[in-house]
This record gives C-alpha cells, sequence and structure tokens, in this order.
C-alpha cells in the first residue's frame, strides 16, 4: 500500500512539472506583453512583473492594425467553416448510408489529397488565382481553405452517420418523406455532436494557417492575424511588448473554443487522423 | 422493408451530395498539382514560364552548388528524425500518465493538449523570444545552472535542436492524443488477467499494452514524418533556414526559392520532389494499415 502511495505521488509530482513546463512558454510572454519597456529589457528577467501594465495591448492589438486583422481573419474562419461543413456533410453522409457506382474511387480520391503537400501547389495555387483575378481576394482563401479541410470533415462526419442507427430514416422514408427530407430533418440535426467536432477542427486550422495567407494576398488591408503578427516581426526593431501582446490576442479565441469544447475536438481529431 | 433497402442502393441523391467535394478538390488540389507537374518541365523567366526542357530542371537541382539541394535534404532529415526522436518518447509518457487512474484528468489533459491549438506563426514567435540570448530566461537559467550563455538561434551548432524543440512542442500533443485514445481501447479484462497472472505493472506495459498499440505508434510515426516533412512556417520564423543554412529544410527552400527570390522553376520542381516524397511517405502508410486489416 505505501509503495502504491509513493507511484501515485511520483505520477501526479510528474504531472505537474511537465504541465507547468508546457504552459511555461505561453506564460512567458504573457508576463512580456504585461511588462513595461525598461522591465521587459532587463536582466535577470523578472519572472513576475513588478507593475502591470496594459499599454502594449494598445499599442500592440487595439489600437493598430491588428484589430483589423483579427476581424479578417475571423471573417475567413467562418466563411471557411460553413463551406466546408455544407461540401462534407454531405458527402459524409452521402458516403454513410448510400451505395453508389464509384463511391470507392470517390473515398480514394478524398483520401489521396493528404500525399499532396501544400508547399507543393502554392506556386500553382499563385499563378492561377492571379489569372482569374482572384489574387489577394479572401474568397480565394475560403475556397483553398474549404478544400484543403473537407477531406478530412468528410471522414470525420462519415464515420459520424456510420454511428447513428439508420432506422429513425427508414420509418420517415417509410411513412413517405423523401430522401432528402430524411437527411436534412431527421439524420443532420442527430449529427450536431460530429458537426460541432468538424467545426472545432477547421477553426484551429483556418485560424492558424500562415502560407497560403502569405503567397496570396498583398495588400495590408487583406491580411490575416498570423500574415500580420508575421510583418509585425521581420519589421525593423521588434516592439516585443507590443508583439507579445498581439500574440496573446491571437491565442484568445482558440484558446477559450478549445476549453469550451476540447472533448469534440479531440474526438474530431481522432476520427480524422485514423481515417478508419 | 425492401422498398427501403433499394432507396438505399438506387438513387441519385448521392451524386448530388458528393458533386460539390469532389469538385472543389479538383479544383484547388488535383489540377494545381498536375499543373505544377507540368510548370516543374517549363523553362521559366522569374515568374513566366517561356519553354518546354524536359527534365533539366531537375537535372539542375541535383547538379546546382547554388542550390545545394543534399544539404537541404539532410537538413530536413536532421528536422524529422530528431522531432521524431524526442515527441514519440515524450508522448507515450504522457499518455501512460493520462491514461492511469487519477484526479484531474481533463484538468491535466487539457493543458497538455493546449500547444497543439497554437498556430506556428505564434509559437515560433514565443519561442524566438524564449530563445532571446541578452534578456531571455532561458539564458537566464543556464546561467544559474552555471553554463555559458548560448546563441540558441544564432550558433550553427544549436540552431536546428532549438528549432526541433519548438517543433516538438507545437505537435507531441497529436501524437498523445492518439496513443491516449489506443491505450483506452485496450480491453480491462486483459490487464486485469495478465495481473492475476502475477505479471507487474511494467510488464504488463511492455508485454501486454505496447504490442497492442504498435500499430498506432507506427501510423503515428509516418503521419508525423510527413508532417514534419513539410514543415515550412515554424522553421521561416525563427531562423528563416539560417545560420549557415544549417536549419535551411527542403519545405522552407522550395518556399523561400519560389516567394523570396520568385525563382518559380526551382521552386515548383522542388515542389513536386517534396511531392515524390510524400508519396513514398505515404505508400508505406497504406502497407502498414493494409498489414493491419489483414490480421
Amino acid at each position: 500500500m505505501q509503495q502504491n502511495k509513493l507511484i501515485k505521488y511520483l505520477t501526479y509530482g510528474t504531472l505537474l512539472f511537465l504541465a507547468v513546463s508546457i504552459l511555461f512558454p505561453i506564460y512567458w510572454i504573457l508576463n512580456t506583453s504585461l511588462k513595461d519597456v525598461s522591465s521587459i529589457f532587463s536582466y535577470p528577467p523578472k519572472f513576475i512583473p513588478e507593475s502591470i501594465t496594459f499599454k502594449n495591448y494598445l499599442s500592440g492589438f487595439f489600437g493598430s492594425r491588428m484589430l483589423r486583422y483579427f476581424f479578417n481573419s475571423l471573417k475567413v474562419s467562418i466563411a471557411a467553416i460553413i463551406l466546408t461543413l455544407i461540401v462534407a456533410t454531405h458527402a459524409g453522409y452521402a458516403a454513410a448510408r448510400y451505395k453508389f457506382k464509384g463511391k470507392k474511387e470517390v473515398l480514394f480520391l478524398l483520401l489521396s489529397t493528404s500525399m499532396v503537400p501544400g508547399i507543393a501547389i502554392l506556386v500553382p495555387l499563385y499563378i492561377i488565382s492571379a489569372k482569374l483575378g482572384l489574387y489577394d481576394n479572401h474568397i480565394t482563401l475560403i475556397l483553398i481553405y474549404s478544400a484543403w479541410q473537407s477531406p478530412q470533415v468528410v471522414w470525420i462526419m462519415k464515420s459520424f452517420f456510420e454511428g447513428i442507427p439508420k432506422d429513425m430514416e427508414e420509418s420517415a422514408l417509410i411513412d413517405g418523406c423523401s430522401p432528402l427530407g430524411a437527411f436534412y430533418r431527421i439524420a443532420l440535426p442527430m449529427a450536431q455532436p460530429g458537426i460541432a467536432a468538424s467545426a472545432i477542427i477547421i477553426f484551429v486550422y483556418t485560424w492558424n494557417e500562415f502560407l497560403i495567407a502569405y503567397t496570396l494576398t498583398s495588400s495590408t488591408g487583406q491580411r490575416l492575424l498570423t500574415t500580420g503578427l508575421y510583418f509585425t516581426m521581420t519589421a525593423q526593431g521588434i516592439d516585443w511588448g507590443a508583439l507579445t501582446a498581439a500574440t496573446i490576442m491571437s491565442l484568445l479565441p482558440i484558446t477559450i473554443l478549445f476549453f469550451f469544447m476540447q472533448k469534440r475536438f479531440i474526438q474530431g481529431l481522432t476520427s480524422g487522423a485514423t481515417k478508419g | 422493408m425492401k422498398n427501403i433497402k433499394s432507396i438505399w442502393r438506387k438513387n441519385r441523391l448521392p451524386y448530388y451530395f458528393i458533386t460539390p467535394v469532389v469538385v472543389l478538390i479538383l479544383l484547388v488540389i488535383f489540377l494545381p498539382i498536375i499543373y505544377a507537374l507540368w510548370l516543374s518541365t517549363q523553362k521559366t523567366d522569374f515568374t513566366t514560364p517561356i519553354g518546354f526542357i524536359g527534365l533539366h530542371n531537375y537535372i539542375n537541382i541535383f547538379t546546382d552548388p547554388d542550390i545545394n539541394f543534399f544539404n537541404s535534404l539532410k537538413s530536413s532529415l536532421q528536422f524529422v528524425v530528431g522531432s521524431l526522436a524526442i515527441t514519440v518518447p515524450f508522448a507515450l509518457i504522457l499518455a501512460v500518465l493520462l491514461n492511469k487512474n487519477i484526479k484531474y484528468k481533463a484538468f491535466f489533459r487539457s493543458i497538455f493538449v493546449l500547444p497543439w491549438v497554437i498556430s506556428q506563426v505564434a509559437a515560433a514567435l514565443i519561442w524566438s523570444w524564449l530563445y532571446n540570448t541578452n534578456y531571455g530566461p532561458l539564458t537566464y537559467l543556464l546561467q544559474v545552472l552555471g553554463f555559458k550563455a548560448i546563441k540558441f538561434l544564432g550558433d550553427p551548432n544549436y540552431a536546428m535542436i532549438s528549432v526541433i524543440f519548438t517543433n516538438v512542442w507545437r505537435t507531441y500533443p497529436f501524437a498523445m492524443i492518439l496513443m491516449l485514445a489506443a491505450l483506452q481501447s485496450i480491453p480491462e479484462e486483459l490487464v486485469e488477467a495478465s495481473r492475476v497472472d502475477g505479471a507487474n505493472s511494467l510488464q504488463i506495459f511492455f508485454r501486454v499494452k505496447l504490442p497492442l498499440i504498435q500499430n498506432v505508434i507506427m501510423n503515428i510515426f509516418i503521419l508525423l514524418s510527413l508532417l514534419y516533412f513539410n514543415t515550412v512556417t515554424v522553421i521561416l520564423i525563427l531562423t528563416e533556414g539560417g545560420p549557415l543554412n544549417s536549419t535551411y529544410v527542403l519545405a522552407l527552400k522550395t518556399f523561400k526559392e519560389s516567394f523570396f527570390y520568385w525563382k518559380f522553376s526551382t521552386g515548383v520542381t522542388l515542389g513536386i520532389i517534396i511531392f515524390i516524397i510524400n508519396i513514398l511517405i505515404s505508400l508505406l502508410y497504406i502497407k502498414i494499415l493494409g498489414r493491419e486489416s489483414d490480421i
């Protein structure tokens, strides 16, 4: 019994130590973002700010272009979530319920997208969007993000619909409900947890995406948060107070959403990654 | 009931339902990759293709000392292998700890998953401030422990390992979640039976649990290899490939050749080479998955 207790304390001790180590980088920029300039550039570094100031949040976020980028990111993310969900719930349902010619080929096509690395199609996307007059346009980002996330979300939704018994839909069909109605009125409402899991998976991707946004936008007004942070950082002379404040603000929505929806998030991640 | 069964079989509805997603990925993923294949056979004047030159671009990539392909390939391998070597054991330890019967399990789990939802841009930014040689807490830590200050990102000897640490911090949760799910799927009776037979915890882990999740771990190796091999953003922001090209991995080179130096022929051809390496890694994945389903 004594030994069991020791193991228990060791487990908690290890977990606590690791949790603190993992969180420290985030704590450190939070700490910096609340300091004034003289205290940011002091050595040895202060692990707890002596006096708290919110000036950095004003100069680095609320009073800067970053606020605009924040709403750009929000707009693009929400649009991409909606488009992806519309496209992928339908396909996921068809794949889960129906037997049709070419189904195997379609599923293979979806799976094979995971072999295409984003970096290999950046140049073509750049040229094509320029030729179509869609360069530097949020609509392009939304379309690309949706295409990029669709295969995974189809997979998540497919396994979700497969987990719902089809009796309800079948009895509705017997009662004269159309197949379309069976999907919209019965299956879709029951798949809400799967839709939520998909939505947060898509949000994490779009909110954090950098390479495509960097490549396909040029004007400052079209920047997203990630590209905004990048250009602030590569500018001459980094204002670390302002930059860390902006970074904290960029983490806020995703962290809040993550803590509220982590069960769904983990569910989506496991069913999307194993593709089974 | 026979009628109902035929609805799931003879209906045009599924075609309407799958068409949008098929069109979307054909236009946004497959058309561009085919276009990239074509472009890689073209001579380009910066961004404009001006004529067919066969495999010249490929030969050029392997032979041009300015492109220094093999140096980048070496950096990519270091980055992938180094990241895997730390991520997989670390994620496994965490998954095992979180699979124990402990209090505050959900709390610990959410803390450990958190870095995965942070963008590569933010992660790189956070760590470049941590690595700051003059004001950073890591310099202070080294000093307290009696070591000399290190230029974490400015010294070619340390840059790669510093970049790897940031990468591990951001990506281990993915491996951890999949391992935890695999551990949780092991039936309790199996563990109990071994215990009754007199096996201790260590034996149970190595003889019972580990063999049961070894396929999952293999899959994680391959998924992470793909993820790491294609990583651009973290490295771009932390080091831009420097110092002395010590972190100039292939994916980053592809990006910089294309959009920093606007040499599309080099960039696109490197992209196709990366694509081919991705296919090889994925085929390994399919092979292992296939072997799993044979059992």
